[in-house]
């Protein structure tokens, strides 16, 4: 669960994020959706500690960011597009990454590599990677370990339609593992299929879309 | 914090080891050049005064590769040996720890960040690997040198004298740096082994500043330009004699074992630790201060 209270971000005197408050419960989907430069991305980062507001709050699983920890305890994050070693292979990426949290065994890897669809590529070069297997990688990546808090923008970027079904598979099974998962996102497709919460924002400004527009659909 | 340390510079060995192991070898590979040219010069010599190249020691290998160049004086109207070797090593030195795409802001930085879970101890990190990087590429550097002596047949020190450590009187030609100076304050004091690795500490260590420097810029600056500013820095000793700037205590002409006016180990000590701590503090203030908003490639 995340709560977002009030909170404003301004960087060089424009106000990116102006005056967000946001609910994003645990075990749901919650999609952003709203047009470039709204604010989703800076949101997303505010969520991961990455940019810390210029005023307001962010609780995560009832610990606030700054005050309690610098960044969310368990998440995983995928923001702006993937960013990987070029030299190193898909798998090898994903292993060093789990370095950095105890408890995801190489057979993990394996089997996430093959959720994703990189089976047979799992020991190729990332640099060698089309743009489309990257973001697979991605969101592999995002999801390593089963974090309780998991943001991704723009998942479905450089999909295929395989990909995207994909990817809202993966999403679909992370929050039904009691993940709290929110999605910044255009794909009109993801919005249909897997949103259980959702939110627009335009201009730094949030609101929560409700009623037959908001429902998911079944 | 010490567990995001830990757990940042595990990953670290991971992601970097090999990249990291292939510039090293690119240092060594420098340094191999320089004993290289060293021995060839020295044949040559001895084709013109017989024996003399027979009294090549360790020492002279060391100096071929971190010798730098001594307290030069523009007045005197000397031909200046600008120290070529001893730039190619401080240029590989800065571009081992230069890349670390797990660190850099434009890469890696907000995933491995996040996930440490602490921004101390994600930095710590970095500045442990960039000193590990270093030492690691050091310590090729001196294995090369004494190779290269042991297969010229530098002779062996005994009993902690400094036989096999002194400096050949025809090398200064050969190393950019003045014989004459040189010579008494070697015969003087002598330099013995605890000498050495005396001097080898202050190099070291002054090597890794300047790198610590270049990582705490690039977490402010784009990678080339904290890498003009920082080989800016590393060779700024060469226009002026000062013991303030760092460079000179990487360079064994300006030791106080080989010059009566050379800087003194505790001085170098001094001098590197100040830069250390400074890029450390710079770096962490900038790392917990600052947003991490994309800034992609
Ligand atoms: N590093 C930055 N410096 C200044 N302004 C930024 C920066 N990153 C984003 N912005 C501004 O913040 C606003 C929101 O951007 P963003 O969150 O990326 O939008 P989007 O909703 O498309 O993801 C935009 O107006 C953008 O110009
Ligand atoms: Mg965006």
């Amino acid at each position: 669960m995340v709560v977002v209270d009030e909170v404003f971000k301004t960087i060089r005197s424009v106000p990116v994020l102006d005056g967000v408050s946001a609910e994003f419960p645990s075990g749901a989907v919650s999609v952003l959706t709203g047009p470039n430069g709204s604010g989703k991305t800076m949101l997303l980062r505010v969520i991961a500690g990455l940019v810390r507001p210029t005023s307001g709050s962010v609780e995560v699983d009832g610990r606030k960011l700054h005050r309690d920890a610098p960044f969310p305890e368990s998440i995983g994050i995928l923001l702006e597009g993937p960013a990987f070693i070029g030299s190193l292979s898909g798998r090898d990426n994903l292993r060093a990454l789990a370095d950095l949290r105890e408890g995801v065994s190489d057979a993990q890897i394996d089997d996430l590599i093959a959720r994703v669809g990189l089976a047979g590529f799992g020991r190729r070069r990332y640099r060698t990677y089309s743009l489309g297997m990257r973001q697979r990688l991605g969101i592999a990546a995002a999801v390593m370990g089963a974090p309780s808090l998991i943001l991704l923008d723009e998942p479905t970027n450089a999909l295929d339609d395989e990909g995207v079904v994909m990817a809202k598979g993966v999403m679909r099974a992370v929050c039904d593992a009691g993940a709290t998962v929110i999605v910044a996102t255009h794909d009109a497709d993801v919005v249909q299929d897997v949103a259980d919460v959702r939110w627009r924002m335009a201009q730094g400004r949030i609101s929560h879309v409700t009623g037959e527009e908001g429902r998911r659909h079944e | 914090m010490w567990q995001a340390f830990v757990r940042t510079l595990r990953c670290e060995g991971r992601a970097q080891a090999r990249p990291a192991a292939l510039r090293v070898l690119a240092v060594c590979l420098f340094a191999s050049l320089a004993c290289f040219l060293l021995c060839a010069q020295a044949v040559v010599h001895s084709g013109i005064d017989g024996a003399q190249s027979a009294r090549l020691g360790f020492l002279d290998f060391l100096a071929a590769v971190l010798a730098g160049e001594g307290d030069y004086d523009p007045s005197l109207g000397e031909r200046r040996a600008v120290p070529v070797g001893w730039l190619c090593v401080g240029v590989c030195m800065l571009l081992v720890t230069l890349p670390d795409p797990l660190h850099d802001p434009r890469h890696m930085q907000p995933l491995t960040m996040v996930l440490s879970g602490s921004r101390v101890g994600w930095w710590l990190a970095s500045c442990a690997w960039v000193a590990l990087c270093c030492l690691t590429a050091f310590i090729g550097i001196v294995a090369v040198c004494i190779a290269w002596g042991a297969c010229w047949g530098a002779a062996v020190p005994s009993g902690g004298a400094s036989a096999g450590l002194r400096l050949w009187e025809k090398t200064p030609e050969l190393l950019g740096f003045d014989a004459s100076a040189a010579a008494p304050a070697l015969s003087g004091r002598g330099m013995g082994w605890r000498d050495v690795l005396a001097w080898l500490s202050c190099s070291w260590l002054a090597l890794t500043s300047v790198c610590l420097v270049q990582r705490a810029l690039v977490a402010m600056l784009p990678a080339p330009v904290a890498f003009s500013l920082t080989l800016a820095m590393l060779s700024a000793p060469l226009f002026v004699f000062h013991p303030w700037l760092v460079g000179s205590h990487a360079m064994l002409a300006r030791s106080t074992f080989v010059i009566n006016n050379g800087f003194s180990p505790s001085c170098a000590l001094g001098v590197t630790l100040a830069h250390v701590a400074a890029a450390m503090c710079l770096g962490a203030a900038m790392t917990l201060r600052r947003d991490v908003v994309g800034q992609r490639r």
